[in-house]
């Protein structure tokens, strides 16, 4: 058996490894825990390959049903701008939205949420924060995962880890922030 | 949940023994070992993390504790902190901690905790208090002893007799001001101030003051920090004039004149120097004109004064870059 063979197995169970020296990379797994049906639906690009669109887009064909919960390991202060539901397919009402702040200019968002009554501020480990919903600029029910370094979209956090189409779930990493 | 063994042997043993670095199983040419897959039973894992700890690596025993970590979300919460209950071994203790510390986190319920914090409290052993504590690192862990206030407190666990548990419950502190809130949390700045305050140990009163972010302290922390200017430790007096340097806004004036004050009446070098540091870094170029009025007070520390006016006319606002050019120019 090779060694690559032997780490890849290995790696079906690992939740998250430290980063280089003086970086801390932060796993980040899917929001929805409906392992069946969520998937990756844009990424850098809408669908892949149109307009600019700088984050990760993740859905799973249902509305205020399934939790959206916090994508980052780790226990985080998650602050929740809350209020608003939607399951239009086209832009109703503001978005609702959550972020953590890394530290260092780093921020990680998740946007589109439906209120729900654990729709509050704050400090857990990838807890529930609302349900998969469509506020704001959103055409259909998903959650769009962002991170910005200094107020700028980064896209390396997923790229190389899944694509449009990729399966995506609590258990399965959708990419590393490292900050 | 579930991974992967191969054939009867455990695959871990395997890695262990080093044995894929030196020759490959077994295997005639052109043989796959069958995969089964098997289900991750925590007896399993635990089993897997007491031999990694025995003879695997620093990487493989890393593994093996995030892998109970992040299982515990899934296992049954009756086994997890059973297995709490009777552990002997303070690392493998540690790992299970740390798992119900995370699935504490995951479903916000701080109770989760109880079982774990009675052992941290009461446990006979200090190396399995110590263990127990550990395992809240990483989780906002003030809140936590806060809401489980009936069972445990940093305010008792800090004066545990033995050095490791308060070393544990310091470090936890500032772990979760770095790595939990990214210094932006009040809750935990207060619970430093009033720790430093209470530990008898002026090193663990200075790490707490040195290392906890002061940005969201209020004014009764502000306050519990001026008067640590007064300790009898010239470690914990330099510690809280730097904390000082790092008070919000808010807080400045009150801070700049206790620091002023001290100054003047302070004999310890190395109190004065974190002192001017902390002036320099709560007025920028406003401080200017009062580290020049200092300049007489000590002559020996002229260059120092020197060294903080030059690098504050850099044209920059940013503070870490202040101090890494004072710092340059003291080299």
């Amino acid at each position: 058996m090779k060694a690559k063979t032997l780490f890849s197995m290995l790696s079906l169970c690992i939740a998250g490894w430290a980063g280089a020296a003086g970086a801390v990379d932060i796993t980040a797994y899917g929001p929805i825990w409906d392992d069946a049906n969520a998937r990756v639906t844009h990424t850098t690009y809408y669908s892949c390959n149109g307009s600019y669109h700088g984050a990760l887009d993740i859905g799973n064909a249902t509305c205020g049903t399934w939790n959206m919960r916090g994508m980052l390991a780790g226990t985080r202060t998650w602050n929740v701008v809350t209020g608003y539901s939607n399951c239009a397919s086209t832009p109703q009402t503001p978005a609702n939205y959550v972020y953590t702040n890394l530290g260092g200019g780093h921020i990680f968002y998740q946007y589109h949420h439906n209120h729900s009554p654990t729709s509050y501020t704050q400090t857990c480990d990838r807890c529930a924060l609302g349900l998969v919903g469509a506020t704001g600029q959103a055409y259909g029910a998903h959650v769009h995962g962002q991170h910005n370094y200094n107020g700028t979209a980064q896209t390396a956090w997923y790229s190389g880890y899944v694509t449009c189409g990729t399966k995506s779930s609590g258990s399965l990493t959708m990419g590393v922030v490292r900050i | 949940m579930s991974r992967v063994r191969g054939g009867k042997t455990l695959l871990l043993r395997w890695v262990l023994a080093g044995g894929w670095l030196l020759t490959p199983p077994a295997l005639a040419a052109g043989e796959e070992r069958p995969i089964q897959q098997v289900t991750c039973s925590l007896p399993a894992m635990l089993e897997d993390l007491r031999a990694a700890l025995k003879t695997g690596t620093p990487e493989l025993q890393r593994y093996m504790k995030e892998l109970i970590k992040e299982s515990a979300l899934g296992l049954p919460l009756d086994e997890l902190v059973s297995a709490i209950e009777r552990e002997r071994d303070p690392a493998v203790l540690e790992a299970l901690a740390a798992g119900l510390a995370t699935r504490s986190s995951n479903a916000s319920d701080p109770k989760l905790l109880r079982p774990l914090l009675l052992r941290a409290m009461k446990d006979g052993d200090a190396q399995a208090r110590a263990a127990a504590v550990r395992g809240l690192r990483g989780i906002h862990s003030v809140e936590v002893l806060e809401k489980n206030a009936d069972v445990a407190n940093y305010e008792q666990l800090i004066r545990d007799a033995s050095p490791e548990v308060r070393q544990a419950v310091v470090e936890n502190i500032t772990h979760e001001s770095v790595n939990v809130f990214a210094g932006q949390n009040a809750a935990v700045a207060e619970a430093a101030v009033s720790l430093a305050m209470v530990t008898e140990d002026p090193a663990l009163a200075a790490k707490l003051l040195r290392e906890v972010s002061m940005e969201h302290v209020g004014s009764e922390g502000v306050r519990k920090l001026t008067g640590q200017l007064r300790s009898e430790s010239s470690n914990v007096r330099a510690a809280a004039a730097s904390a000082l340097g790092g008070v919000p806004a808010s807080e400045a004036p009150g801070a700049r004149n206790s620091l002023h004050e001290l100054y003047r009446n302070e004999r310890d070098p190395g109190v004065r120097k974190a002192i001017l540091q902390s002036i320099a870094q709560l007025g920028f170029a406003s401080a200017v004109p009062t580290l020049e009025g200092l300049r007489s007070v000590d002559s020996t520390l002229a260059p120092e004064i020197d060294a903080w006016l030059k690098a504050l006319r850099i044209p920059v606002q940013e503070w870490s870059l202040i101090r890494r050019e004072k710092e340059r120019l003291r080299k």
